[in-house]
């Protein structure tokens, strides 16, 4: 089954970004395929520098997942040059992501 | 807004969307909504909902009954039950 994530909230807010994390590698382990993850609102603070990305680029690499940061939440956050392994784009592309997909899961 | 934002996207991506306002979300419609001049109005967003093509707002009849809304307002107060119904019927739900 294809899947999708969306989360909405950073990491200091809430421990959705940690949910989303453990069901990208349990969506991985079960061998389904994970397409894309949008980071909307406030989580896409977590391409800032202070914050730990390699558990999110290695289960990137597992599944060739695309890590999204929302765009207009990357320049709230003054996020120009997204760091390795991520990308910024716009909500169209969550849109997409979401009509190829079977299930599209959010955390927040 | 986060929410409304994502609708409007995928309404202009040519998808068939609802909006649900659940529990206190729905005093969003209420008049006399002060916000800052920061902040954008969510009320007076979803009053543009029909220009991404979005025709279906559903209200949570919970709260509903204390709010006096904005004029002009085309929603559908749904229960619980209702609400179970809309969520199975769609084919994706993003949570906000």
């Amino acid at each position: 089954m294809k899947f999708s994530l969306v989360v909405v909230t950073s990491p200091e807010e809430s421990r959705a970004c940690h949910r989303a994390l453990r069901f990208a590698a349990a969506l991985n382990e079960a061998g389904h395929e994970l397409q894309q993850v949008f980071f909307y609102a406030n989580s896409a603070s977590i391409g800032l520098s202070h914050h730990e990305h390699t558990d999110w680029q290695n289960i990137a690499q597992a599944t060739q997942a695309e890590l999204i940061l929302c765009s207009a939440s990357a320049e709230h956050f003054g996020l120009e040059i997204p760091i390795a392994g991520f990308s910024i784009a716009g909500l169209g592309a969550m849109v997409e992501a979401g009509l190829s997909a079977d299930r599209v899961v959010t955390f927040g | 807004m986060a929410g409304l934002d994502a609708a409007m996207a995928a309404g202009a991506f040519g998808q068939d969307v609802s909006v649900l306002l659940r529990g206190t979300a729905v005093f969003e419609f209420a008049k006399g909504q002060c916000v800052p001049a920061t902040e954008r109005h969510v009320g007076k967003t979803l009053a543009s909902l029909p220009f991404y093509d979005i025709e279906s707002v559903y209200v949570d009849d919970t709260y509903w009954s204390q709010v006096n809304p904005i004029d002009d307002l085309d929603v559908t107060v749904i229960c619980p039950a209702g609400m179970g119904e809309l969520i199975a019927a769609a084919d994706h739900v993003l949570s906000f």
